[in-house]
């Protein structure tokens, strides 16, 4: 059969949510997926044999809690697990570590500042009380300012008083949040300039930003908002690496009577008379459907696979306008061993949560300058951790597996040291150099390395100048301004033609919210919710 | 000096004459009181030499707003503002030069040279700009929105006010939080373009043009004055003093009454019904008045005047956390002739706009990256002007008098290294300057801070980054003037918008007074 009610193109994260909602509501529901296998960015491979590496995406902390419900994940084998906390070893070989159990984290503080171990819990319930202040804003759709229909200006003030209605103190605390830089907004809590920057990097990753840019406080929030189990503030850990959550997903899409179909990817967007009418697959067949929902980001949807004419011109520029910046790079590694620090020598549960290489403030504007002016770091920021800690089946009794998220590795090369395919392995070696200053065994016990640019996470994921987010998460893209001013209502231009991917509100991480919202509005829009 | 006013307005500074002015006008009695000699604060000159002065406030910040020049009638009092053409040119390190006239048609003429595309969108660009700059200035005529529970009801209401249209609106919402060169590169290829026009709007702050909000500050920056773009730096004839001496004669003119004997003042009297009682000054003199108002930074005004222990707590940690971060060095050079740029003439009319030296937007940025490491940049962005072309007055010895704002300078930075520094990038521009230099001035960040009482030296006296503007400057919940303390008013650069000469903040605060007296 080649008619469906709806077609969604791309199956990432957003995409099956997007299908398994459409399907629960009764819809004849198809996916198509590019590749072999589902996931997008959300995807695991053996890089060895008996090697998982959780390929792009690592870890999972902001998936809704009520679509983990909504499509019943727990049975379809979502099973997270909290790391945790965070590791920050210094070239000092002190260590800062923050842990699950606050007594813990007070007492790896008190090395540093008394004033920093008082303040340090404080700073998380005041995070924890502003996080829900911002969470309802994460699954509402976002009012179309300057519109003056009624529905909208109610939107408008729905947003407004929702603002309100947390008081005076949390409102103006929640607007420094949103502008305020990570590292500005930090200092006015604690003094040691470790703590900072290793804080203030999570609100640097995935974006073209430093931890002193304007409004990359907000993201400190998102750290804890998570929740797994019901449990607030953990990043948790998917057994068999994100691969498994794709598959999970693509298990409960499927019960749900969706169809999935990979190595199908999509050359462009049937329309007819204004309205989207279905895809035209590579290899030239046409699929039928009443509507069609893109989780792909919204330059290859609108630019990829439309025809420009097909939409209004000031519509075609804004997308134009959209910026992506890809600003991160990826290197997976099969180890022989443990990575041995010099902060914390052996093993032990440090090892076992988040090993963060952000030891001050100066690297990290370093690591930014770098990039500013088209060369990857040389002592990059990055995330590591070893997923076989956590599910040993990742890798041979004995063995390991890492995962190092790196940043910043900018898409648009200055060209002096050729382009990316060039430099793949100078950025690998600067990678694992940087992080042998920490753990000094590392070169020594690489059994195989997977490193990638962001221009290999475009080539394999098909996100657009490999960012992470489908498009940088700046102040001008969120909101009622993602992807463009007027259509964050996951509509677009075309008729019948929804957009349900990180490219829409709220936009990136694996949280669901767009692949959801997106469905829902295609539910409305046909006459079913 | 009478022992009593209606208003005193202190800090010394442009704001507070503007807003001494402004309610003298309407009858109030005003007492203006200057800190270290007479009212003007940086609106001021420097001394170089004998018979050489140079301004202390840079020409590159936002000049007197048109209204308050017209309601305050300050032409009567000798202001004269200069325009320029061209208005600004920029010198890489390569020599090679950009010109950009004040008048849009020459403009894009002149862009045609860089990129026929660029050159082709710059009309659509300076409507854009126009349209923005129209509403802005709807927004600079009043007091921020308070962003609380009248949030609601503002909201429509203020979109009423807009009278822009929907994609107006929106075009508006993305552009001011974003990061100033991307908002460029939404309209242009040339990279000595965005450099010419990204470079001064960017003065005094250690902001570079990839930190968003930075194209917000763009925007207001061409909302001052006339709606016509590429018009933003006039500077007066005679240097910032020449606007001092304009606001003095218009504030006495409408009847207020300049101390410039007392030396400033030592505290804000608050009564015991915990409202504003009057001011103590250096000299011993307490001058009774129910309303204060100040143009001094958040910080000297709050916690230094009025005193941590008539606000409430969390008030004052909020002052406390103001960032200031002033990041600009004045240099002032005594020529013993007029300096030439490489291949002009003494009679070339680039020398009577700035001189940009930096001309890349990368250039712009290194400058911007040094002050992160407390360092001075190898290769800084200045802004050099020649005063005395429009005023002879300012080199009365003969020769010329150069006035130079020095980029991201930290805070204790050597006089002589950032002169030095000066002096390297000016020879770029001007080849052979150092032989005809006689004398200088260094103001670094520090000297200003003692000088002019500007906290870190900053002429900004606040950083105007996002988290410190609009509703959130000086700080959240305290943005239109009316401080925690009944009759005690701030205005000043440390409130909305940001520093300059334009007096917008002075005109708002003192409109405040009258909404609350009457």
């Amino acid at each position: 059969m080649n008619r469906y009610d709806d077609v969604v193109i791309g199956g990432g994260h957003n995409g099956l949510i997007a299908a398994a909602y459409l399907a629960r509501a009764g819809r004849n529901v198809l996916l198509v997926e590019k590749n072999e296998r589902v996931g997008g960015a959300t995807y695991s491979e053996e890089i060895l044999p008996g090697f998982t590496a959780t390929v792009f995406s690592y870890v999972v902390s902001l998936l809704r809690p009520q679509i983990i419900d909504d499509l019943d994940l727990a049975r379809h084998g979502l099973q997270l697990q909290a790391l945790d906390g965070t590791f920050t070893p210094l070239p000092d070989g002190r260590a800062l570590t923050r842990w699950h159990d606050p007594a813990k984290t007070r007492e790896s503080l008190l090395q540093f500042s008394r004033r920093d171990a008082n303040n340090y819990p404080l700073f998380g319930l005041r995070m924890h009380q502003l996080s829900r202040g911002i969470r309802d804003l994460l699954s509402m759709r976002p009012p179309r300012v300057g519109s003056v229909r009624p529905r909208e200006l109610r939107g408008l003030v729905e947003v407004a008083n929702h603002f309100s209605g947390l008081g005076d103190r949390r409102f103006h605390e929640i607007a420094r949040l949103m502008t305020a830089s990570a590292g500005d907004y930090l200092d006015r809590w604690f003094e040691t300039d470790a703590l900072r920057a290793t804080m203030a990097a999570s609100g640097i990753v995935g974006t073209f930003l430093s931890i002193s840019s304007p409004g990359t406080a907000y993201v400190l929030l998102h750290h804890y908002m998570g929740e797994i189990d019901g449990a607030s503030r953990s990043w948790g850990f998917q057994r068999g690496g994100m691969g498994a959550v794709a598959e999970t997903l693509a298990n409960a899409a499927r019960s749900l009577g969706a169809e999935i179909r990979t190595n199908a990817g999509v050359e462009r967007i049937l329309t007819s008379g204004g309205r989207a009418a279905g895809v035209v697959l590579e290899g030239g067949e046409e699929v039928f459907a009443d509507q069609v929902g893109s989780s792909v980001d919204p330059r290859r949807t609108f630019l990829g696979m439309l025809d420009t004419d097909e939409l209004p011109g000031d519509f075609v520029e804004a997308i134009r306008r959209y910026r992506f910046q890809g600003s991160s790079g990826k290197v997976n590694l099969a180890l022989d061993a443990l990575p041995n620090f010099t902060a914390m020598p052996g093993p032990g549960p440090h090892l076992r949560g988040a090993i963060s290489i952000s030891p001050d403030s100066v690297t990290l504007e370093r690591a930014y300058d770098d990039a500013k002016y088209g060369r990857f770091s040389r002592r990059p920021f990055m995330d590591v951790m070893i997923p076989s800690l956590i599910d040993p089946g990742m890798a041979p009794p004995g063995k390991h597996v890492m995962s190092i998220f790196v940043q910043y590795a900018p898409y648009h090369l200055n060209g002096e040291g050729g382009d990316w395919d060039a430099q793949r392995d100078a950025f690998g070696d600067a990678v694992i150099r940087t992080l042998a200053e920490y753990a000094p065994n590392l070169p020594d016990i690489i059994l195989e390395r997977q490193v990638l640019t962001p221009l290999d996470i475009e080539r394999r994921t098909g996100l657009t100048e490999g960012n992470i987010f489908q498009g940088e998460l700046g102040l001008d893209q969120l909101f009622f301004l993602r992807p463009a001013a007027g259509w964050a209502q996951f509509h677009t231009p075309v008729r019948g033609l929804f957009l349900c991917g990180s490219g829409a509100h709220p936009g990136g991480g694996v949280m669901g919210a767009p692949g959801k919202l997106g469905a829902e509005a295609m539910l409305h829009a046909a006459g079913v919710a | 000096m009478r022992d009593s006013y209606d208003v005193c307005a202190i800090g010394g500074g442009p704001d507070a004459l503007v807003a001494a002015a402004y309610l003298a006008e309407s009858g109030r009695s005003v007492l203006v009181v200057g800190e270290q000699g007479r009212p003007g604060g940086v609106a001021a000159n420097v001394e170089i030499a004998p018979g050489f002065q140079f301004p202390v406030f840079p020409e590159t910040l936002p000049s007197v707003d048109p209204t308050v020049g017209h309601d305050l009638d300050l032409g009567r009092h000798g202001l004269e503002l200069v325009a320029s053409d061209p208005v600004l040119t920029a010198v890489g390190s390569d020599g090679a030069t950009f010109s950009l006239p004040r008048d849009p048609e020459r403009a894009r003429l002149a862009i045609a040279g860089l990129s026929a595309g660029d050159a082709a969108r710059f009309p659509e660009f300076v409507a854009e700009l126009g349209a923005f700059g129209g509403f802005l200035r709807k927004l600079l005529e009043q007091p921020p929105l308070q962003l609380d529970a009248e949030l609601p009801d503002a909201i429509p209401a203020a979109f009423a006010v807009l009278g822009l249209g929907a994609k107006r609106v929106n075009a508006l919402l993305r552009a001011l939080p974003m990061p100033l060169t991307d908002y460029l590169n939404d309209w242009f290829e040339s990279d000595a373009l965005k450099a010419a026009l990204a470079g001064p709007a960017l003065t005094g702050t250690r902001l570079g043009h990839r930190a968003p909000g930075t194209a917000g500050l763009f925007l207001h920056y061409h909302a001052f004055g006339d709606p016509e773009p590429a018009a933003w730096i006039r500077p007066a004839r005679g240097g910032s003093a020449a606007v001092g001496r304009a606001l003095r004669g218009a504030a006495e003119a409408a009847g207020a009454h300049l101390d410039s004997e007392s030396g400033g003042v030592r505290r804000i009297v608050v009564g015991s019904g915990s409202g504003a009682a009057g001011v103590a000054l250096l000299d011993g003199t307490v001058i009774r008045c129910d309303i204060v108002l100040s143009d001094a930074a958040p910080g000297t005004t709050l916690l230094g005047w009025t005193g941590a222990g008539q606000l409430p707590p969390d008030f004052v940690h909020e002052v406390q956390n103001i960032r200031y971060r002033g990041t600009a060095a004045r240099v002032g050079l005594a020529l013993s002739s007029l300096p030439e740029l490489a291949g002009g003439t003494q009679d070339d009319p680039r020398l009577g706009g700035v001189v940009q030296i930096g001309a890349r937007m990368d250039d712009l940025e290194r400058a911007a990256d040094a002050w992160k490491y407390g360092r001075i940049a190898e290769e800084p962005l200045v802004f050099a002007s020649l005063p005395s072309v429009h005023d002879s007055e300012l080199a009365r010895g003969g020769g010329a008098t150069l006035a130079a704002t020095v980029q991201s300078v930290p805070q204790d930075a050597d006089p002589g290294a950032v002169l030095e520094a000066t002096l390297s990038a000016l020879e770029r521009a001007f080849p052979g300057i150092r032989a005809l230099v006689t004398e200088s001035r260094v103001l670094t960040p520090g000297t200003l801070e003692r000088g002019f009482g500007l906290i870190e030296g900053s002429f900004h006296q606040g950083e105007p980054a996002l988290d410190q503007f609009y509703s959130l400057r000086p700080v959240p919940g305290f943005a239109r003037h009316r401080m925690p303390v009944p009759g005690l008013y701030l205005a000043g650069p440390g409130t909305y918008p940001y520093g300059g000469l334009h007096g917008v903040s002075g005109r708002n605060a003192a409109r405040a007074v009258e909404e609350d007296l009457s």
